[in-house]
């Protein structure tokens, strides 16, 4: 794991527990029809408070070793909304990608947050500095439902409450770096689709 | 989870009013939270527009679109699974549409963009967000997250 070098300078001053929601109006309101259009309760009488979009960031290096640890633990429930990684130093080898995994503390249970083709195809080559947008792993739907809920309670290491920590696996001991950065809400813990 | 809620928008920055132009002292610094809302939405065969399904999003006000996304679990239609995402004005132009046809993360881009006004400003008016489905669809299986990104209360005038 590398060194966040900004972690001093961005530290927080104002800290929730979250998840931080906002709008005028949150209380749950009766039912309504949502099969009929117009909606039989006007648009003032339902609730439109939002959540708060948070991120972590890590620091990454492309020779650490695999399902290396980073500085990213999500809460709980949290649904994943996108991933970036911001390369600083290009990556090198044979295989210049990197991916990362949810890891609940069981390693036959890991769920992949990101393509997991270590020549391409759906993840992105770093093999220049940039900004990289990563998109779900659709080999396995249980990877893509992940993103939705990383907290899925049909999996079997499913413990309610507990966070989850995330690992990274360059498969290569070249010399990239990069950010990685998840933008997730903490807490939404959306039931199964 | 314990939750906190604001009326909003929230704001962070250490500096709210610009009272100079040395940067860092005393040049405004505060940026808007980025909120999000989710729905799931399911493939219901051809959905017209006269007959939008709601979601339980409904937009604040004055606020901005910043983007609109699909989390597809089971793929659409793979001949009309696009979602097409309206306000509670069905007569009024929709104002993006994202393709569910294949399982993973979709974004409502380019030509997909519909009502930019929308995007820029939602109105003075709260906007409930329905859907209707590709003409004459018949699939019913595809499910998905729809995704609306957008900044409280901007109240844009560009």
């Amino acid at each position: 794991m590398a060194n966040n070098p900004h972690a001093q300078t961005y530290k927080g001053s104002t800290t929730f527990s979250g998840p931080i929601k906002a709008g005028s109006r949150w209380l749950d309101v009766p039912n309504y029809d949502r099969t009929t259009v117009p909606g039989t309760i006007a648009v003032k009488d339902l609730p439109n408070a939002g959540f708060v979009v948070c991120s972590q960031s890590c620091a990454v290096e492309q020779k650490a070793a695999a399902q290396t640890a980073t500085d990213i633990n999500l809460p709980s429930g949290s649904m994943i909304l996108s991933i970036q990684y911001i390369v600083t130093a290009a990556f090198t080898g044979t295989k210049k990608d990197l991916i990362m995994y949810l890891d609940p503390g069981v390693p036959d249970e890991w769920r992949v947050l990101t393509p997991s083709d270590g020549t391409g195809g759906g993840l992105p080559v770093l093999d220049a500095v940039g900004v990289y947008n990563v998109t779900p792993n659709v080999g396995d739907t249980r990877h893509v439902e992940a993103w939705r809920n990383i907290s899925d309670d049909r999996e079997a290491d499913h413990v309610e409450g507990r966070s989850i920590d995330v690992r990274q696996d360059s498969t290569n001991d070249g010399d990239g770096r990069c950010i990685v950065t998840i933008n997730y809400v903490p807490g939404m813990d959306l039931p199964n689709a | 989870m314990p939750t906190t809620t604001f009326a909003g928008p929230v704001k962070a920055g250490g500096i709210s009013t610009s009272t100079g132009n040395i940067l860092g002292e005393n040049v405004a610094n505060q940026g808007f939270a980025k909120m999000v809302q989710v729905a799931q939405v399911i493939e219901l065969g051809h959905v017209g527009t006269g007959n939008s399904v709601w979601t339980d999003i409904v937009i604040p006000a004055n606020s901005q679109i910043i983007r609109m996304a699909l989390l597809t679990t089971t793929a659409f239609d793979s001949t009309y699974g696009y979602i097409y995402v309206d306000d509670d004005r069905p007569s009024d132009p929709q104002i993006g549409a994202v393709p569910g046809l294949t399982i993973g993360l979709s974004e409502s881009t380019g030509s997909l963009v519909g009502d930019l006004g929308k995007w820029k400003d939602v109105g003075t008016s709260d906007i409930h967000l329905s859907y209707h489905i590709g003409s004459t669809s018949t699939g019913t299986a595809g499910v998905g997250t729809l995704i609306v990104e957008y900044v409280q209360n901007n109240n844009l005038t560009a």
